[in-house]
């Protein structure tokens, strides 16, 4: 299923005319809002938390020059080593390097976003080495050859039925509707990849610079087998997620797993600083952090910069009418929900149809509300909106539109001229008092709504006959 | 050299955001509060109720005696012959070595790197209790903080279906923010010198993947028993 | 409830969309606010606060109107907006619309004076009861920028709980957007109607007789939607049951 060849408005009509789809964003959204709002709840003083959270993060990211280094610096001076990666062809010219020159056949990933925004599979793969997701989420998409619908639950949109079928074909599992059996099969399965994998592949939640130390944040154990088993560990990292402090994590681990999922804590926080150490036991030999601008380095100097604070815990996808109508696949990109809508176009800006991305929000505001580091998401998409008309992105028939409005509402002699036609017009097409269909391009409005036939008088022309007859009387 | 781009992209970038950026970070102090929620009087308790929640158990105990008797019934009711562990003399329970031998049940060796990595893996994969103890535990949220290293296998609590840990009452913390001060204290600077590795677990594994239907144990441990003494 | 404070004046900005579609929203808010013993001035010429054009990402179209608006209000003391939409745009949106322009002082002036309607009347009037009577059944639908921007809900409950004879009972998912979002409802018009359907389904649930907003955008749509449905439900404004103009049956 390639749904992302399709032009976005294509993208969402499938996405609203599957049923399926419907009932399991239903269902999961459903459950993530009562999950978060219930732990946010909880807290002696959440508002607090997330001020701090907010703070936190714009003070890494103004110093993101000197984190880094200092990131950097420590990595390397543990045994590690760091891959600074313009873009997404030198990270994965890196790692597809690393992998042959070290003899990697196989590898193990656990979930990382900035893997997917550089496809990095896809390069690996044509490289010859075969990657497994771990994540059972991903581990089910990336067997049924989709994208992830979701940041924190990638596979929501697959029901059971569907999910035992490519069980079957893929591990030869018997079919069956209950969970258990497939959650056997897929650990079963994949424990075997770990343990012969020669290298994992890990995102990163946060970096901090003062230990030279990356956070992965799960729930499955996946990533810590990712990060533990092989003899060589990746850590992929947008330059942007890294604090300064271990302690900065009391506050950012707590905002992350309650808006997540509603966890107090995740399952598994793994802090990870460089390769095994000599008299280790176990953990890996090699340890390489790939540290991936693609972009950011500029988006934090323009008016976007607000953006980069963001944790990808997923609350704003679910609070998301919209996301909640039409899932992560019709945003195109790889970040989806009211976030993807503004990073996508920054991040992913040769998707054709991106700019259409902002315009995919009522404005309600439900994200900005939820984000734990309360990021101005209606602002943002606001200004993208500004940014496509700038560059002349936008329907022909929108500026005329628009530039009629403004002259009207300039002008009040015109304002009165042209709503009395208007109202005239309405009245026209109305029957019993309500207009079933409105000439182009408003019939996009009467196409599932009725519109009211408009009155004979305007509250101005009341208000002014009513001071007229006051002054006379 | 990309690296250089990047830090004189971010420079530039700063010239124009600092100053804004600055003003967003001194909204609100950084410090991390030490607990999020009311603490509990009895913090064994609130650990219990947490990892309850999270489908762990946690035994409260008198004394070494009576944890030996819970993790030996855990050993037996798995009937474990051997197990993955951190180094005996790390987990602080007089006792357990000889509980062990007395049962036949072999600690085995953890080391796994060099050639022989992938074979080592291989004979651990079947064992079925993991036995480790704790740096501390926090009580809000029924987490184990686990600091791995030299005799302490980061494997001792993630390879097999069972994961045994023992704590002291003296180990439990109110919360997150507490915990990170506690290792700071008593670890500095050299928190990371001799291990890699820090880990926070909070219950068995769990996935939410299937049709948000909770399951326990897709990758790490399905079952966590701590015994608290 | 607090005494109605002495002869205030305030100024009514009634928005283009009351003007035009629905001037008894209007005419109900000059209601409410004269009984209170507030005197009202609508300036000549006050037509909209640019927001279609801002939030359409047309922000030169959108300067030229807000520009003229924030000209007219200029020295017109408290203004009321009958629309938490209208009232957001000034209080939020004009200081990013106006940000490194001369605009920007006094846009900053004018939010600072600049109330929805419910909000006037509970926090400024400290009024909670306007001596409104609806018989039937209401529910109330925290229309989005109202509720997120202003902080604005509660006051609107108070107002409806004092309706004497009313039942309010409550709306499922009150707060979740009901799809309108300006042009969005005809840019995405799909996802505008599956957001909407939504709604109608939550509506359909409150066993209700009347569904009241604060935003006439929200109620078009929302009354657009159970209109089209043959619904017997009916989608009005907050002002207009608080004035007692609407019928406990419907016309
Ligand atoms: S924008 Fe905020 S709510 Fe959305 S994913 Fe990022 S941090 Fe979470």
């Amino acid at each position: 299923m390639s749904t992302h060849s399709l032009h976005f408005f294509d993208r969402v009509d499938t996405a609203l005319h599957d049923e399926t789809l419907r009932t399991a964003l239903n269902r999961a959204t459903a459950r993530f809002v009562g999950n978060r709002s219930g732990a946010i709840g909880a807290l002696s003083d959440a508002d607090t938390l997330r001020d701090q959270a907010r703070a936190i993060r714009a003070h890494a990211l103004s110093r993101l020059d000197e984190l880094l280094v200092r990131l950097a610096e420590r990595v390397e001076a543990r045994g590690g080593r760091v891959c600074w990666a313009s873009d997404g062809e030198e990270a994965r010219r890196y790692i597809a390097e690393l992998a042959r020159s070290r003899g990697v056949r196989s590898i193990v990933k656990s979930k990382s976003m900035a893997s997917e925004e550089i496809h990095l599979n896809e390069a690996l793969e044509r490289a010859g080495v075969e990657v497994v997701e771990t994540d059972l989420g991903e581990y089910i998409i990336q067997i049924a050859g989709e994208t992830p619908s979701h940041i924190i639950a990638p596979a929501i949109h697959k029901t059971r039925e569907q999910i035992s079928a490519l069980f079957e074909q893929h591990l030869g599992m018997p079919p069956t509707t209950e969970v258990p059996p497939m959650i056997r099969a897929a650990r079963q399965a994949l424990r075997q990849r770990f343990l012969r994998a020669d290298m994992g592949i890990s995102g990163v939640n946060f970096g901090i610079a003062d230990e030279g130390a990356v956070v992965i944040v799960e729930n499955e154990g996946n990533a810590r087998l990712t990060t533990s088993v092989p003899r060589i560990h990746v850590a992929i990292m947008g330059i942007e997620r890294i604090v300064e402090r271990l302690e900065d994590l009391g506050v950012m681990l707590q905002v992350l797993a309650r808006s997540a999922t509603g966890q107090k804590l995740s399952v598994y926080t793994s802090i990870i600083s460089g390769p095994a150490r000599p008299g280790e036991a176990d953990g890996p030999e090699e340890f390489h952090l790939v540290l991936l601008d693609n972009g950011r380095s500029q988006i934090l100097g323009g008016q976007y910069a607000e953006a980069l604070m963001c944790i990808r815990c997923g609350a704003c996808l679910n609070a998301c009418p919209v996301y909640q109508s039409i899932g992560g696949h019709a945003y195109g990109g790889v970040y989806s929900g009211p976030i993807g809508a503004i990073l996508t176009p920054l991040l992913q800006p040769d998707l054709p149809d991106n700019y259409l991305l902002p315009y995919a929000s009522s404005l309600c505001g439900a994200c900005q509300e939820v984000c734990p580091v309360r990021i101005a998401i209606p602002d943002l998409l606001l200004r993208l909106r500004a940014d496509a008309v700038r560059a002349g992105k936008f329907h022909p028939i929108e500026k005329p539109a628009i530039q009629s409005y403004a002259a009207m509402m300039n002008n009040p002699a015109l304002y009165r001229v042209g709503g009395k036609f208007a109202r005239l017009g309405t009245r026209l097409l109305r029957r019993k008092g309500r207009i079933r269909r409105l000439p182009p391009p408003l019939h996009l409005w009467t196409r599932g709504r009725d519109f009211p036939a408009l009155p004979a008088q305007t509250f101005s022309e009341w208000w002014e006959e009513r001071e007229r007859q006051r002054h006379n009387g | 050299m990309s690296r250089d781009q990047i830090l004189a992209n971010l420079r530039t970038s700063l010239a124009s955001n600092r100053s804004w950026l600055e003003k967003e970070a001194s909204a609100a102090p950084h410090a991390a509060p030490p607990f999020v929620h009311p603490p509990a009087a009895n913090l064994v308790a609130q650990f219990s109720a947490e990892l309850a929640k999270l489908e762990g158990r946690t035994y409260p105990v008198a004394d070494a005696e009576e944890a030996l008797e819970v993790i030996g019934r855990l050993l037996d009711e798995r009937e474990a012959r051997q197990v993955i562990a951190w180094d005996l003399e790390q987990i602080d329970l007089s006792g357990l070595p000889a509980l062990l031998a007395a049962r036949g049940v072999s600690v085995l060796d953890a080391r796994v790197h060099g050639a022989a990595r992938k074979e080592r893996l291989q004979t651990l994969e079947p064992v079925s209790v993991c036995l480790s103890g704790v740096d501390c535990a926090i009580a809000e949220s029924g987490t184990l903080v686990l600091r791995h290293g030299p005799g302490r296998p980061r494997l001792a609590s993630l390879l097999a279906p069972t994961h045994i840990a023992v704590a002291h009452r003296s180990q439990l913390v109110r919360g997150l923010g507490e915990a990170l001060a506690f290792l700071r204290e008593r670890y500095g600077a050299a928190l990371f010198d001799p291990t890699s590795h820090l880990t926070f677990i909070s219950g068995p594994s769990r996935t939410a993947d299937i049709e948000m239907t909770l399951s326990l144990g897709i990758h790490g441990p399905p079952e966590v028993h701590v015994v608290v003494l | 409830m607090s005494t109605p404070v002495g002869p205030r004046r305030v100024t009514l900005f009634v928005t283009c969309i009351v003007d035009q579609l629905y001037p008894e929203i209007g005419k109900a808010t000059v209601e409410i606010l004269e009984r209170q013993g507030v005197a009202i001035h609508v300036p000549r010429g006050l037509t909209c606060c640019g927001q279609m054009a801002f939030n359409g990402g047309f922000r030169d179209e959108s300067y030229a109107v807000a520009g003229r608006t924030i000209e007219l209000l200029r020295g017109q003391g408290d203004v009321v907006l009958p629309s938490g939409s209208c009232a957001a745009m000034i209080r939020h949106l004009y200081a990013e619309l106006f940000a490194h322009s001369p605009y920007a002082g006094p846009a900053a002036e004018l939010a600072a004076r600049t109330y929805e309607l419910t909000e006037y009347l509970v926090d400024v009037l400290g009024v909670t009861d306007v001596g409104a009577r609806f018989r039937g059944r209401i529910s109330y639908h925290d229309a989005c920028h109202g509720l997120r921007f202003l902080g604005v809900g509660r006051q609107a409950r108070a107002l409806l709980a004092n309706v004497q004879e009313a039942e309010v009972r409550p709306l499922p998912n009150c707060d979740t957007c009901c799809g309108f979002g300006g042009l969005f409802a005809i840019k995405q018009y799909a996802i505008s109607e599956a957001m909407l359907e939504r709604k109608i389904h939550d509506v359909h649930a409150a066993e209700t007789d009347l569904l009241v907003t604060g935003d006439a955008s929200c109620m078009t749509q929302i009354a657009g939607g159970l209109s089209r449905r043959g619904s017997p439900i009916r989608a009005r404004h907050i002002a207009e049951v608080l004035a007692n103009m609407v019928d406990a049956r419907p016309v």
